[in-house]
This record gives structure tokens, C-alpha cells and sequence, in this order.
């Protein structure tokens, strides 16, 4: 029964944890402070003005490249920063929806990161969950190691990488492209968990235990639940390194069908000057899933903590 | 509602994982034979089409290409591949980059195929594109095309201001001579509106000049040791490096602003030297009229080569399939899907000498230009670190050309700093 009952989520048991107060048990984070005492309206105004010139710094490029995507192909690019090109039209994203190689491409992308992602998330929480809870000698021994691996230039690894493949006979197919998420597609990541499930307080971990639940369960019922907002951001974190790797479909893939859309972007930029709006359609299609998925992490991170 | 647990998840990710490595349309029993290439889409698409009509026409092999946007993407694929012991069965590549891959043994000599081949013979090739893929005697790869540097040029320009077009015969002063008069300086900024000519400051542009002017290159043709720039060598790169400082050519800041295609396409360039590489952006032009010449010679009618040939790897598993592949790519049928795209100057001589080719319509209007230049060919050295030492002489080139540097400075520089290439090479 003790079981069932923790599985509800520690949330449930706020009064039991001996030395956390309610917030810091359900989210293991310092309560959050909600306006600051003596803010007066100079610091209001800078407060609002640091973000939005940040915010004018990284749209202005977004805006400059959906700009370019307007322009009709066969005509000559500017020869400087052009507001809006004359005779703007959308037709150059239905022309490359019409291109069966690139619509195949996004299918592919979106089929590994569908894949890569909550394998990669996993593998990573359950490295950093270790990490967390063995004893301090061997979680030194583990960062240390994870350290290193993440110095470990990736070129470096592409001819084992390749042979390894090769001998499991995975060179014709996507698989290639989602063994990262067995490793729980970075270092990093593995770190950042360590991190996060280190943060919660060990009474926490004491009360799983003394209710009967195993690592795994402990993990699934109490660290993961606590730390949803980690994955959030590790989701898209690999999110973004799935959609953007170049490297890995370039090395290890043998079949054509299997192209992802960083390579179709990659043989765009060869097209000639006149073309130079379809280019910029296709990279407004690659940078728009990134922004919405940042736009969409944030928001349930946000909501989640706050 | 069924709750899974962490197990479950693992579980159906490995199932997604399967399921997304599975490939559906494998034909059984056909042997698969990969075509590694580089280029842009149009040139891509062209490749495809060859693929699709190899295998429209084969029952028991099937052609799968391997397309890459650049080139040094595909070196490196190549490589790694190669050394990862799962090389594609083709790759198609430039001569000046392939003795990399030559002098590790990693290509298969196409000689003994063709001499048994009912296709073609070697004789159907044009000799001069032949040549630079013999690697120790022996026949390596096969060439695709038989490209050259050529001077395009904007024929309204040259008659608003009452010149006569480049013609046969033309030399390199009636070139700077034209320029001088096409660069023009409306408004009187000190920034000219229209430059004469446009040109990039690299070694394979400047190599033919030198042997125009009856110059060396470097000191042994067939296995270099280093550069050797004699007066007549340096005579050459200093009229060169007098195109900028005449200010017939952009300016360092202007190239980088606008590369000089777009200026071409612009009608902001009256000339253009370059190789068949441009054609099917320039047959987007529809302003004004364009055509072709051949390279104006200092003294000597001279141009380089530019030419890509397919190579079958030693490695490969299919070698005789690939084979297949390579008479149908290389042959009449092949060749004429390839010529479409504008992008290549047919190797085999029967479809170089065709409409396929020749097309008028199709621009350039005087498109003979490329063969009549043939004769006179000539190829850069073909040893393994020659990409590493064009690198290092361009980027000492290009400083030169925009910085206002000496010819005989410069030619020392590029000397010393590829000496210890030149040692490396095989």
C-alpha cells in the first residue's frame, strides 16, 4: 500500500520531508521571489529594454531570411538589405513542398527526432539519476568521465562510429542517426540531470525508500516528476541537435531515402544567385520548428515552476 | 487507462527504433551499386535522372545515388567511408582531387574494363581529358566532362559602347583593352557601376597565363617537387595582378559584397572568366545578351583543364556492376542527360560534336568555343596534396591581388610556403 501511495508523487506527502519546506520538496528549487523591494521605474525600464533589443538582435536575421524567402526565383539578389522584395510571393515554399526529396527529407527529420528525443531524454535521466544517487566516489568517477567524453573532438569518433555500423549492418537505414540518443545525445545533458536530481533534497529520495521503492520506481515515481522541467528542457535541447545534425546523416547514411533535412538545406546553398528565395524558404521551414519548439519549452517550463 | 512504466517506454521506443530502420523497397536479388556526387540541384537532378534512366534500363542491378551540395563534403565522406571499410562502388570527382585517393590504393583501374568494353573505347574520349586520371600508367577513372576556363561576356554592354565582341583570335591585351573601356564610373563616386571584367585570384586561373606566356609552372610536370616561376612565369602573374590595380576588376570589399556571378547576372560585369560551371545560371539571363569566348592568350593560345571523372573504388563488392553503370553514364545515352543540364562539356566526342550539346537556342549561342579550346589543354599537376598547395597559393594570391603586391614577391611566397606540400606528395 505504502507503494501505491507514493506513486501518487511526493507532492502528496509535503509534511513528511524533515528538512524541506513545502516549495522545496514538490520542486526541490528556492522558492521563487516575486517582486523586488525598492524596484522603482528606471529599473522597470531597464528591465523591459535589455530584452527587447536582445529580441531585435535575434529576430532581425529571422525577419531578414523570411524577407529573402519572398523573393521570386530567376531574378538577381539584392545587392544590399531589401525590406521587401518587389513582386514578394509565397510560391517559393509551395515549390519546395512540391520537391519530393525535400518534403522525404522533413519526414525524416521529424521521424528521428520523433524517435531520437524521448530515447535520448531517458538514457540521459537515468545516466544523471545514477550519477545522483551512487555513493560519491563512483559519481566523481562518473562526471569525470562524462567530462572527458564531452572534450572528445566528434571527428574523431566518425571511422569507429562508421565501422561499428557497418559490422551491425545498420548503414542503409536511419538507425544510424538515432544511436546518439543511446548516449543520451550529450554529455552535457547526462551532467545536467546529475545535477537536477542531486538538487533534490535526500529526504525525498530517504521517504521512497522507506516506502518500498526501488531505483527505477524512484526514479519514474519521485526524481522525474520533480525534475519534468529538466526534461523539458533536455527535450529540446536534443530537439534542436536532432534537427540540425549534419554530421551524422552526412558520415553514416548510404541511402538516399534516408536524407534529413540538414542535407537537403546543405545542397540548397549550392543553388545559383537567382534562387537565392527558395534557399531562404527552405531555411525559414528548418529554423521555424526550433523557434516554436524554444517558444513552446519555455512556456510549459514557465508555467511548470511558476 | 493503462499507465506505463519506465520498461514500457524503453520498449516502445526500441520498437519505433526497428520500425524506422526497416526499409521497405529493397529488391531482392538485384546487385545495389552507389553513385557518390557533388554539385548543385540542377546538376544533382541531372545525376538523378542518369540513375533513374541506368535503372529503367537494367533488371538485375540498381543504381543508388549518393548526392552532396559540396565537394569537400564528399572528400570528406569519401574518406571516412574508405576508411571505415564501406566505400560507395562510384564516386565521381575532379582530377585535381582524386590523387588523394589514388596514391592509398583506394581506386580500382578502369583500364583493363575498358579495353573489353562493347560500349566505348578510349579513343571516343577526348585525349586531353583522358590524360590527367592516368595515375602510374595505368587508366584510374574515366572522364565525365572536358571543361575549360572560358571569358563569358555581356554582348549589350560591349555594343552600347561600340566595341566589337571577343572574337577568335583575341588576345589578352585586346581583353584588357575592352575591359578598360566597359569599367565605368557614372557618377563619379571614385566606385565604378560597371567593372570591366571579373576574375578570382587562384592559381587555376592564373596556371594557363603562365603557360600562355611561355612560362613554368612548376619544375617537373609528371611528379613536381615544387613550384617554378621563371620570368616569363611572373611576367604573367604580374599582368594578372595589373587587372586590379587598373581597376578593371572589383575590389576586395566589392567581391565580397556581391561575388561576381551575381555582378555577370546583374549586368553590372561586362566579362567573366570562368568555366562551363556558370551556364545554367546564365541561361537564366534575360536582359540582355550573352555569349561565350575563348581564354585571350598572352602569347601562346593556352586554357586548364577542368574535367570529373567517375572512379570505381578498390573496394567496392560490385565492381562489375559499377562498370555497368559507368557505360551507361559515360555512353551517348548518359552523356546527352548530363549535357541538358548546361553544367557539363561532353568527354565522348560523338555527343560533344551534337545538338545535345552545341544548341544554340539553349545558350551559349557559340558553345564550340569549349571544343575548339580542347587542342590546347592542359592540365595542373596530379599529385595527392595538390588541393593543399592550391589553398595555400590562392590564399597568398588573393592578398596579392587585392593588397597591390609584386608578382616575383609573391611567386617566392607561394615557392616557400607549399615546399613541404610538394615533399608530402605521392
Amino acid at each position: 500500500m505504502a507503494a501505491r501511495r507514493v506513486s501518487r508523487g511526493v507532492a502528496s506527502y509535503p509534511d513528511r520531508a524533515p528538512r524541506a519546506n513545502r516549495n522545496e520538496v514538490r520542486t526541490g528549487y528556492p522558492a521563487p521571489m516575486h517582486g523586488r523591494a525598492g524596484a522603482g521605474r528606471p529599473s522597470r525600464i531597464v528591465d523591459a529594454a535589455v530584452p527587447a533589443v536582445v529580441l531585435v538582435l535575434f529576430l532581425a536575421p529571422l525577419v531578414l531570411v523570411f524577407l529573402g524567402s519572398l523573393r521570386p526565383t530567376g531574378t538577381p539578389p539584392p545587392t544590399g538589405i531589401e525590406a521587401l522584395p518587389a513582386d514578394a510571393r509565397l510560391a517559393n515554399y509551395a515549390e519546395l513542398f512540391a520537391t519530393p526529396q525535400l518534403v522525404r527529407q522533413i519526414g525524416n527529420s521529424l521521424l528521428v527526432a520523433a524517435v531520437a528525443i524521448p530515447l535520448g531524454v531517458l538514457v540521459a535521466s537515468w545516466a544523471g539519476y545514477a550519477i545522483a544517487r551512487l555513493p560519491r566516489g563512483a559519481a566523481v568517477l562518473l562526471i569525470s568521465l562524462t567530462v572527458a567524453a564531452a572534450t572528445i573532438p566528434t571527428t574523431s569518433l566518425f571511422v569507429g562510429r562508421l565501422v561499428l555500423f557497418r559490422v551491425a549492418g545498420l548503414t542503409d537505414t536511419p538507425i544510424p542517426l538515432i544511436a546518439p540518443a543511446l548516449l543520451g545525445v550529450s554529455p552535457l545533458l547526462v551532467l545536467l540531470f546529475g545535477w537536477s536530481y542531486h538538487t533534490i533534497p535526500r529526504a525525498t529520495y530517504d521517504l521512497a525508500r522507506e516506502s518500498g521503492l526501488g531505483p527505477l520506481r524512484t526514479w519514474w515515481h519521485v526524481a522525474l516528476p520533480l525534475r519534468v522541467d529538466v526534461a523539458v528542457v533536455a527535450a529540446a535541447v536534443a530537439f534542436i541537435v536532432s534537427w540540425g545534425n549534419l554530421l551524422d546523416p552526412l558520415f553514416y547514411v548510404y541511402d538516399e531515402r534516408w536524407y534529413t533535412l540538414p542535407l537537403g538545406l546543405a545542397s540548397l546553398t549550392e543553388l545559383p544567385p537567382t534562387d537565392q528565395g527558395l534557399m531562404l524558404a527552405a531555411a525559414v521551414l528548418a529554423i521555424v520548428p526550433v523557434c516554436l519548439i524554444v517558444v513552446l519549452a519555455q512556456r510549459t517550463v514557465g508555467a511548470w515552476r511558476w | 487507462m493503462v499507465r506505463r512504466g519506465p520498461a514500457g517506454i524503453l520498449a516502445a521506443l526500441l520498437v519505433c527504433a526497428v520500425l524506422a530502420g526497416c526499409t521497405s523497397d529493397a529488391e531482392v536479388g538485384s546487385t545495389r551499386v552507389t553513385v557518390m556526387v557533388s554539385g548543385d540541384p540542377a546538376e544533382i537532378d541531372a545525376y538523378r535522372a542518369v540513375v533513374a534512366g541506368f535503372n529503367d534500363s537494367q533488371d538485375d542491378v540498381e543504381a543508388a545515388l549518393l548526392p552532396f551540395a559540396e565537394r569537400d563534403e564528399l572528400i570528406a565522406r569519401l574518406s571516412t567511408s574508405i576508411a571505415g571499410g564501406e566505400p560507395p562502388d562510384l564516386f565521381l570527382m575532379n582530377y585535381r582531387y582524386y590523387g588523394q585517393f589514388a596514391a592509398r590504393g583506394a581506386l580500382e583501374p578502369v583500364g583493363p574494363y575498358l579495353e573489353e568494353s562493347s560500349a566505348f573505347a578510349e579513343e571516343d574520349f577526348f585525349g586531353s581529358a583522358m590524360t590527367p586520371f592516368r595515375w602510374d600508367g595505368e587508366q584510374l577513372c574515366l572522364p565525365q566532362n572536358v571543361s575549360s576556363l572560358v571569358v563569358y561576356h555581356n554582348a549589350d554592354l560591349f555594343r552600347s559602347a561600340g566595341l566589337d565582341p571577343p572574337s577568335a583570335g583575341w588576345t589578352w591585351d585586346d581583353m584588357v583593352a575592352s575591359a578598360e573601356e566597359l569599367t565605368s564610373d557614372r557618377d563619379g563616386d571614385g566606385s565604378a557601376e560597371v567593372h570591366g571584367l571579373g576574375v578570382d585570384p587562384e592559381i587555376i586561373r592564373i596556371a594557363p597565363l603562365i603557360w600562355s606566356n611561355g612560362g613554368t609552372l612548376v619544375d617537373d610536370e609528371g611528379s613536381p617537387t615544387r613550384f617554378a616561376f621563371d620570368p616569363p612565369a611572373i611576367e604573367a602573374i604580374q599582368r594578372f595582378l595589373t587587372l586590379r590595380t587598373a581597376g578593371i576588376t572589383p575590389t576586395d570589399e566589392e567581391a565580397e559584397a556581391e561575388d561576381l556571378e551575381s555582378r555577370f547576372l546583374h549586368g553590372r560585369l561586362a566579362m567573366l572568366m570562368e568555366s562551363r560551371r556558370v551556364v545554367p545560371t546564365l541561361r537564366t539571363i534575360t536582359d540582355f545578351a550573352w555569349d561565350v569566348a575563348t581564354l585571350p592568350p598572352m602569347d601562346v593560345p593556352v586554357s586548364v583543364l577542368h574535367s570529373d571523372a567517375y572512379c570505381i573504388t578498390a573496394a567496392s563488392d560490385a565492381k562489375d556492376a559499377a562498370w555497368r553503370y559507368l557505360e551507361f553514364a559515360l555512353g551517348p545515352e548518359g552523356q546527352r542527360i548530363a549535357a541538358a543540364s548546361g553544367r557539363t562539356v561532353p568527354s565522348l566526342r560523338s555527343v560533344a560534336d551534337s545538338d545535345a550539346f552545341l544548341d544554340p537556342e539553349a545558350g551559349p549561342a557559340h558553345g564550340e568555343v569549349f571544343l575548339e579550346q580542347v587542342p590546347t589543354l592542359r592540365a595542373v599537376p596530379v599529385i595527392s596534396t595538390w588541393p593543399e598547395i592550391e589553398d595555400i597559393a590562392n590564399a597568398l594570391l588573393e592578398e596579392a591581388y587585392y593588397g597591390g603586391g609584386r608578382a616575383l614577391e609573391v611567386a617566392l611566397e607561394i615557392t616557400a610556403a607549399t615546399r613541404e606540400a610538394f615533399a608530402r606528395a605521392d
